[in-house]
């Protein structure tokens, strides 16, 4: 069995189907607990929420998916190591965060100059919403973001998009509870003034 | 570290980033442990400024950080495509900090082209 050469026919199979196909010959033995449905909840429950506590760490949508990608599989095959299944989103959301600050670092490492990368302005793609705001002003949002630390940025993405609480934030992200006040009330403002021109 | 909160002005410097990297520093990691400072920094007042609606913030960051509209049949079609047995054993390995022996064993199946 050749699992590299499986790959491209396996994705050519997979893309632009909506549920997933069973792989005839499966490249890889699967651990009892790696049950194709659980993973299939996963990604759709989880996966929006992770890929963008992933793009506001490393502000590089390649690199977003790719992460989203490794905490999926992570989840997947630790899944049965979670006693509270209650906490299930912050568990995911944990490592989410650990495997984007780890992605970050090694990048950081490898990099000439440690400013280069990741690339900046990944995040001003134009998705099919944004293209509603002109792009003046959806590039001042972005500016300020980018004046933010990745740790506040997540915060502020944490409380305002994903809607979790400050005790939630501090344990995802393994922070204190006056660090998700401070950076979260810092960034509310930063942000918020350049919101004046959103419709 | 010594117990010397910011004054009020430094922590208005913090918020709006008129602020020299070092001091932001030290700033920072007294702000990571001290409740009265958070509390003195929720009580300066915001620059006067249009009110945004309490949503508009979640929205504007939902745009910019849009995932691809397909990204969970691409994560799926991923995650199930990465699942070679030795990245596998290495990812389990690593989560449970086990060894790949013991990780070997936690496998359905031995690993039928790659054993040595
Ligand atoms: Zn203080």
């Amino acid at each position: 069995m050749r699992p590299a050469a499986l790959l491209p026919s396996i994705q050519r199979q997979r893309r632009g189907s909506a549920r997933p196909v069973t792989v005839a010959e499966p490249a890889a033995p699967v651990p009892a607990a790696a049950d194709p449905a659980v993973l299939h909840r996963l990604v759709v429950e989880h996966g929006d929420a992770v890929y963008r506590l992933a793009l506001s760490v490393v502000r590089d949508r390649a690199l977003a998916e790719d992460i989203a990608q490794e905490t999926m599989m992570k989840a997947w095959l630790a899944l049965p190591t979670l006693r509270d299944q209650g906490s299930l989103r912050s568990w995911v959301l944990r490592i989410a965060n650990n495997t984007a600050i780890s992605t970050l670092r090694a990048r950081r490492a490898i990099a000439v100059d440690p400013h280069e990368l990741p690339e900046a302005e990944a995040p001003v793609e134009r998705s099919v919403e944004s293209r509603v705001q002109s792009d003046a002003v959806v590039s001042e949002f972005v500016a300020a973001l980018d004046t933010l630390d990745e740790l506040s940025r997540t915060i502020v993405v944490l409380r305002e998009v994903e809607g979790l609480s400050y005790d939630e934030i501090a344990a995802v992200l393994n922070v204190p509870l006056p660090t998700v006040k401070t950076r979260l009330l810092r960034a509310r403002r930063r942000l918020s003034s350049t919101l004046k021109e959103w419709a | 570290m010594k117990l010397r909160h910011p004054s009020k002005a430094v922590l208005r410097d913090w918020l709006t980033g008129e602020i020299e990297p070092d001091t932001t520093d030290t700033v920072e990691r007294h702000l990571d442990t001290c409740a009265r400072c958070a509390a003195t920094l929720e009580a300066i007042e915001p620059a006067p400024e249009t009110p945004v609606a309490p949503e508009a913030l979640g929205s504007a960051l939902a745009i910019v950080l849009a995932p691809p509209s397909d990204l969970a049949q691409r994560l799926e079609a991923g995650v199930t495509a990465r699942l070679s047995s030795r990245q596998m054993m290495e990812v389990v390995a690593d989560l449970f900090g086990a060894g790949m022996e013991t990780t070997r064993l936690l496998m359905i199946e031995g690993d039928d082209d790659d054993d040595s």
